[in-house]
């Protein structure tokens, strides 16, 4: 029988072309995966950039970057449950009635979907909130949205940690 | 001649793929995107009311994002074993006044809760402001993120 015709050399023929290929499709994936990694870090930073800008503008009550920032459709919860426009939003900081005594802001979680970015954080900042003054931590969801080329924030919404909820508040603390 | 032959050509590929000017047709309006997503809450709405863990594991996104009402931060894992655990139960659902921003797959959904809540043995009665970051992955309505805030009673 000659070589070529022999079943074992063509199983262990197949066999090697398999692995080949097996081989070359699993390391095209790993560089696939590593692409989407390194992109969702690229966003990430990206975002930061962007709630580093916005939270500065917070604390100038500046309003020019702020709505730059702010989606025209801007929906803002804030830790009251009262729902706020982007047009809302702007005229409490351009107008001083929500101001920074303090700005600390941070434990930033993202999840990156595309063009839409989740981002979760803890905010200890103390506000003067038209006269009322809170000191407690708030856990928030912020919602950006790449429009235009430029990450635009949609949504928010902030909520009280309880006093007997300490979760992971660890951030604050330190 | 040869714009001829392209015209011909394009007219050739219309007419063998009509499923190209039909696909253009197809792209959801924001109404249609509104339904979609109204009916997939009003599905979530439900399975939370019978606690229908297969339901719920399926619209809950593997990595959904919930801060409830205390301002904990909550996994998937960790709200679907409320739900089975009946450590979160309702004792009355009423949930509405929703509005949309639709941002292609993306939508965010608003809206306020009034149900009657029951949370580790403490019910909860104070009405709710939320925010819902639903994202269509692979064909489905997901629920990515979730907020809930309590809404400050006038004193």
């Amino acid at each position: 029988m000659s070589l070529r015709r022999n079943p074992c050399v063509r199983i262990l023929r197949r066999l090697v072309i398999l692995s080949t290929l097996t081989t070359i499709l699993s390391g095209f994936l790993g560089a696939q995966q590593q692409e989407v990694a390194s992109q969702d870090s690229a966003t990430e930073k990206e975002i930061l950039a962007t709630e580093t800008l916005k939270n500065d503008a917070m604390q100038k009550g500046d309003a020019k970057v702020l709505e730059q920032i702010y989606s025209d459709n801007l929906i803002f919860v804030n830790a009251r449950g009262q729902v706020l426009t982007k047009k809302d939003r702007v005229k409490e900081l351009d107008s001083g009635s929500v101001k920074y005594v303090s700005f600390r802001q941070g434990d930033y979680r993202f999840h990156i979907y595309g063009n839409t970015a989740i981002v979760t954080g803890v905010a200890c900042s103390v506000v003067d909130y038209h006269g009322r003054v809170n000191q407690t931590p708030r856990r928030f969801t912020s919602v950006y949205v790449k429009l235009d080329g430029h990450w635009s924030f949609v949504a928010h919404q902030a909520t009280l940690v309880s006093d007997n909820e300490p979760g992971d508040l660890q951030y604050c603390k330190n | 001649m040869l714009v001829g032959r392209l015209l011909l050509l394009t007219g050739l590929i219309a007419f063998a793929c009509p499923g190209i000017a039909q696909a253009q047709n197809d792209v959801p309006s924001q109404t249609s995107i509104q339904q979609e997503v109204l009916k997939t809450e009003a599905v979530r709405d439900e399975a939370m009311q019978k606690a229908d863990m297969t339901v719920l594991n399926r619209i809950y996104a593997d990595n959904v994002v919930i801060v409830n009402t205390r301002g904990l931060s909550l996994t998937k894992a960790q709200r679907l074993a409320d739900f089975q655990s009946g450590d979160l139960k309702f004792l009355s659902f009423d949930q509405g006044d929703y509005s949309f921003q639709i941002y292609g797959d993306t939508v965010i959904l608003n809206g306020r809760a009034n149900s009657v809540v029951q949370f580790h043995g403490k019910v909860n009665r104070v009405p709710r402001q939320f925010t819902l970051t639903y994202i269509k992955l692979n064909g489905e309505w997901k629920l990515v993120a979730q907020n809930e805030t309590l809404i400050d009673q006038p004193q």
